[in-house]
């Protein structure tokens, strides 16, 4: 069922994390275990896509904060966290910070299949979304400040007349931005264009927003 | 709360839950359906809580003045979308939970599955559970609010 799905299992319970990275490799799944959530933050950036199975055993508060930078870093990585008698509180926190879900601890393995069979379902989504986003800001950089303040107002929703008028340039001005944009970005269309801008984290604006 | 000729018929509330009658590829766009119409709805209603989902089933619970409730509450059962209703709480309410009706939840979690299965299996006992469940999601979610 699992093929060379990697699972990264964070717990600071050093015989809990061998018995259940042993567990998870029964269920044919690669693992890679840390001692602690700094560890996996501080290699995430390296690591081929996965699903994190984060023990959280401390405050939660630091559980949330690790949730966060890792999923900054890594948005392609479904993370479940996994804590002793969950409150509804703290489930609520981890699900809101981005985490896929919240299991116990102990939980039966028949439970953590099913979350698991659900994370590594929406993977390769997640991962190529992650690499849209990378695309998005490699093509971004080619861009002028000039084209990026044209482009942001063509999303926005800005005619060629309102956005030479807001920017005090010429029509035909407009135009060959307009023209140069689509050629760098390699697009031909107002619907590509406002997904790459999604994607790169351009907002639009609008001469009423302003 | 301004006092609206509804008010007369004093507060009252509704907690079931059903099960989702569109296969899952549809249920998504369902939801997003039913919260752009509820949001617009509940608000001249005046009608207050929350909605979740986990993928099979839904969960709401619904407050407001007693008469704008019992016209949801006709409309949800004549809904297709919704199979099974059940019931766990209905009647008049002392005051009210949430200050506007939003989505919670709509997503696969088993945690929160879990605690509305709980709710199945112990019935009236887990009502207050569940709607601790839902009012956590909308606090977090207005405090994460920038």
């Amino acid at each position: 069922m699992f093929k060379k799905r990697v699972a990264y299992i964070v717990d600071s319970d050093a015989s809990y994390r061998r018995r259940f990275a042993l567990a998870l490799r029964h269920q044919g799944l690669e693992t890679r275990a840390f001692s602690s959530d700094a560890d996996l933050v501080e290699a995430a950036s390296y690591l081929p896509a996965g699903c994190v199975l984060l023990a959280i055993r401390g405050p939660e508060r630091s559980g949330l904060d690790t949730i966060r930078r890792l999923l900054a870093q890594r948005s392609d990585m479904p993370v479940i966290m996994m804590r002793v008698d969950p409150t509804i509180r703290e489930a609520v926190q981890a699900l809101r910070a981005g985490a896929v879900d919240c299991l116990p601890i102990p939980c039966p393995m028949a439970k953590v299949r099913l979350a698991l069979d659900y994370a590594y379902e929406i993977l390769p989504a997640k991962v190529a979304h992650q690499q849209f986003i990378g695309e998005a800001a490699a093509l971004r950089a080619h861009l002028t400040s000039r084209e990026e303040e044209v482009l942001k107002r063509i999303v926005g929703g800005m005619t060629n007349r309102q956005i030479a008028l807001d920017l005090a340039i010429g029509v035909r001005t407009v135009e060959m931005h307009r023209g140069n944009i689509m050629q760098k970005l390699r697009m031909d269309n107002l619907v590509a264009l406002i997904r790459f801008a999604t994607l790169a984290g351009i907002a639009g604006s609008n001469e009423d927003a302003a | 709360m301004t006092q609206s000729p509804l008010y007369r018929f004093g507060l009252a509330g509704w907690l079931y839950a059903s099960r989702c009658a569109l296969p899952s590829a549809w249920a998504q766009r369902a939801v997003d359906d039913i919260v752009a119409k509820s949001i617009p709805r509940n608000a001249s209603l005046e009608v207050t809580g929350a909605l979740l989902f986990t993928g099979s089933r839904f969960v709401q619970f619904l407050e407001g003045p007693a008469e704008s409730v019992v016209a949801i509450r006709q409309n949800i059962l004549a809904d297709r979308r919704h199979h099974d209703i059940v019931t766990f709480l209905s009647g008049g309410r002392v005051e009210r939970i949430f200050s506007n009706w939003s989505l919670a939840y709509a997503g696969p979690s088993l945690f929160v599955a879990d605690k509305i299965e709980n709710l199945f299996h112990n019935g009236v006992h887990n009502t207050s559970e569940v709607i601790d469940l839902l009012e956590q999601f909308v606090i977090i979610a207005e405090a994460n609010k920038p």
